[in-house]
């Protein structure tokens, strides 16, 4: 009885060790997964709004 | 029917034993944690992807608003340059142009002296470039306009006339320049390979 016993312990407690590592990498997966869509993700590009405003003066010189 | 009271005086006897009675804790520990966590992990994992998804939003929010004010930065400026954009339309048009380029070449021919003997051009697109779609902003480009010209005037004149082509807003580069006698004393004829540009679109 003692024997079927110790095997049990064993089983369960590879068990709990399955069930915890199944828990801990389906959160790690959930917290390292990309849910940005791609569509967002090229609306949040940023944007230079400074112009080039000594190209413009030169383009203005040549222009005159 | 489970009789209940063969099943318990059964098993009180077996926990007698100090090693049994460990080992049925220890299981019944070990059962209750499984159960705990089959319990459990759905409301965790629940509280996981919601907590990814209100930092992705918050993350989100702020580049937005970084972007909206970029944005308006951009407005300003766009309006305070607004009365100059013609230059960049004349500097690269959105197609070859060939009136204006030619008229400014033959009067910029006619006011440094030179005479202005042939002016040849490859194939090139008549229409202009759509460039008020996004999907063509993409793909916009300079492309050049090859053309060949033939000058003949004194070396001063033609001097004056290539400074006046290099100098000309729209970019001009002078690939090549061939000097030869002309008919007079002295008369040069050169034959100039020039570069233009204009915006046009790269193929995908």
């Amino acid at each position: 009885m003692i024997k079927i016993s110790k095997n049990i312990i064993f089983l369960l407690i590879l068990t709990v060790l399955t069930l915890a590592s199944w828990f801990s990498f389906q959160v790690y997966r959930t917290i390292t997964k990309e849910s940005i869509t791609k569509t967002a993700e090229s609306q949040l590009q940023p944007l230079d709004p400074n112009l080039d405003l000594n190209f413009i003066d030169y383009l203005k010189n040549k222009n005159r | 029917m489970i009789s209940y009271k063969t099943f318990f005086i059964r098993y009180s006897e077996y926990l007698e034993s100090p090693r049994a009675k460990s080992y049925f804790s220890l299981a019944l520990t070990l059962i209750t944690i499984i159960a705990m966590i089959l319990i459990v992990q759905p409301a965790l994992s629940y509280v996981s992807i919601l907590k990814k998804n209100v930092n992705d939003a918050r993350e989100i929010d702020k580049l937005l608003r970084l972007k909206i004010d970029n944005l308006q930065k951009a407005k300003a400026n766009y309006n305070s340059i607004s009365g100059d954009l013609f230059l960049f339309d004349l500097a690269l048009p959105n197609s070859p142009d060939l009136t204006t380029y030619m008229s400014y070449a033959e009067n910029t021919a006619t006011a440094s002296g030179v005479s202005l003997n042939s002016f040849q051009l490859s194939s090139l697109p008549l229409t202009p470039t759509e460039t008020s779609t996004i999907e063509t902003l993409s793909l916009l480009t300079t492309k050049p306009m090859s053309y060949t010209a033939r000058v003949t005037g004194s070396y001063g004149n033609i001097k004056a006339f290539i400074r006046a082509l290099e100098n000309f807003l729209r970019t001009t580069d002078i690939v090549n320049a061939n000097f030869t006698k002309g008919q007079t004393e002295e008369s040069i004829t050169v034959n100039l390979e020039l570069k233009a540009y204009f915006l046009g679109v790269s193929k995908k």
